[in-house]
């Protein structure tokens, strides 16, 4: 098993509230991890950890991704390096068009790994084909960037975007909540066609329905800003059954 | 400079880095006219500028749109008055201005409408983008309005970049230079697009000329 990321006894703050507080976790190449936990468990702090979202803070711990120190690397370096999060509540640009932003993206990537800018034939015939992944139409390319788009077609757009991007680990930041069950499946089949050994995933969800398409290798149950539980499919289906609340009689609490 | 719009002419004029302070329009019947001014400059400046458009005859349009990229000390004070002497007129102004290091610049946007001057549509809008702490905006409508049969609107908003919206752009492995130039370009759209062709691509090339721009 080739090792993508290690975690070692993160702690992390934001507006100097600690929120994670000695977070372990090792993702192999091509397996998919998920992330329950109630809400305040420090799930999506994790994710803007892994991105280098500015308004949070690493107090101790590191983290080394692709055998680099990632705490030292810039945001954008980071994407391009093959590190993609799923927003949660993904951001509407007014005036910026899908294409404009994809363009960008795609030769941000390539400049960073020393190719070739791609050409505007091949960009087309891409968009083309990572659109019809999660089923967006023709006219999606030509609108601002998440603006006016409904929930469900936010959430799709993530997915298409993480599919242009070709990313090494994907963060996916509760991408199942607020979608019907259509939608849940077009986003669940899209990210399955993107699944490869090549790459892996974390699925931070409080539900077990996108897990329902996406099978995790490993469920991990996230508390106090600490991992404390970790099983394979099943745990998430007993969470499903009986809750949360099974935990606090469990012995590691 | 003063221009005098003939009854039922319709003129559009495009000031590119001009530093005319003093600028007069006077407008008769079913005239229309619309001013761009395009402030990119490449040197330091200093305008006041002061447009007057005096509407003479009934039935006139003006829109005057502004956009500029003020950097170092550049400082444009802009102030317009807009007379509605008769009735059924229009005007429209839209002025969006970038402004970085210590910049600055001011809006005084009159609009009077005589007391005579019925059925009035008048718009005023200004919004800017601060990419620096030291770059100051002023910005104040004033509105004296003595017919009663009017529809007069104003609106201003001065702001930075929103700071979760620049992350999303690094998130996806574009930097911050290239955001702020994509989000800058996407700012002054509405008023490019109002542009007549041939200054559309005369914009383009201003815009090549500028790192901060493109």
């Amino acid at each position: 098993m080739k090792e993508l990321l290690k975690i070692t006894d993160l702690h992390a703050s934001v507006n100097g509230t600690e929120i994670l507080k000695g977070l372990n976790l090792t993702i192999n190449y091509g397996e998919v991890h998920a992330i329950m936990g109630q809400n305040g468990a420090g799930k999506s702090t994790l994710g803007a950890i892994l991105t280098g979202n500015p308004a949070y803070e690493v107090t101790s711990g590191s983290i080394v991704y692709k055998n680099q120190d990632l705490l030292s690397m810039e945001p954008e370096i980071r994407a391009r390096e093959g590190l993609f999060l799923s927003f949660q509540y993904p951001i509407e640009i007014p005036g910026v068009s899908m294409n404009n932003f994809m363009l960008a993206a795609i030769n941000a990537k390539r400049e960073h790994l020393k190719q070739e800018k791609m050409s505007a034939s091949d960009f087309l015939k891409l968009m083309k084909e990572k659109r019809a992944f999660v089923e967006l139409d023709s006219k999606f390319v030509k609108r601002s960037v998440n603006e006016g788009f409904s929930g469900g077609e936010k959430k799709r757009n993530e997915i298409f975007q993480m599919a242009m991007l070709e990313p090494t680990l994907a963060i996916l930041d509760e991408t199942d909540s607020g979608l019907d069950v259509d939608a849940l499946r077009i986003v669940a089949n899209g990210i399955n066609k993107i699944k490869t050994d090549d790459n892996s995933f974390i699925i931070v969800t409080h539900y077990q329905r996108l897990l329902e398409y996406i099978v995790p290798d490993f469920v991990h149950i996230l508390a106090d800003g600490k991992i404390i539980q970790t099983g394979d499919k099943t745990l998430a289906t007993k969470i499903e059954n009986e809750g949360f609340a099974f935990l606090n009689n469990g012995t590691n609490h | 400079m003063e221009l005098i719009i003939n009854k039922n002419e319709t003129k559009n004029v495009v000031l590119l880095n001009s530093t005319e302070e003093q600028i007069r329009i006077v407008q008769n019947e079913e005239s229309s006219i619309c001013v761009h001014f395009i402030d990119l400059f490449p040197q330091a400046v200093q305008v006041s500028r002061n447009v007057v458009v005096e509407q003479v005859g009934k039935n006139s349009q003006v829109q005057l749109f502004a956009m500029g990229y003020l950097q170092q000390k550049q400082q444009i004070n802009f102030v317009s008055n807009v007379l509605h002497n008769c009735p059924w007129g229009h005007s429209e102004q839209l002025l969006k201005y970038v402004l970085t290091d210590t910049a600055s610049f001011s809006f005084l946007g009159k609009v009077y409408v005589a007391p005579n001057a019925q059925k009035i549509v008048a718009q005023q809008t200004n919004k800017n983008i601060l990419l620096s702490p030291q770059a100051k905006v002023q910005t104040q409508p004033q509105l004296e309005i003595y017919a009663d049969d009017v529809q007069a609107s104003h609106g201003a908003s001065t702001g930075a970049f929103d700071e979760n919206m620049l992350f999303y752009f690094l998130q996806r492995g574009i930097a911050r230079p290239t955001a702020e130039k994509m989000l800058i370009r996407a700012f002054y759209h509405e008023i490019i697009e109002t542009l007549p062709t041939e200054y559309q691509t005369e914009i383009e090339k201003e815009f090549a000329t500028n790192d901060n721009l493109l």
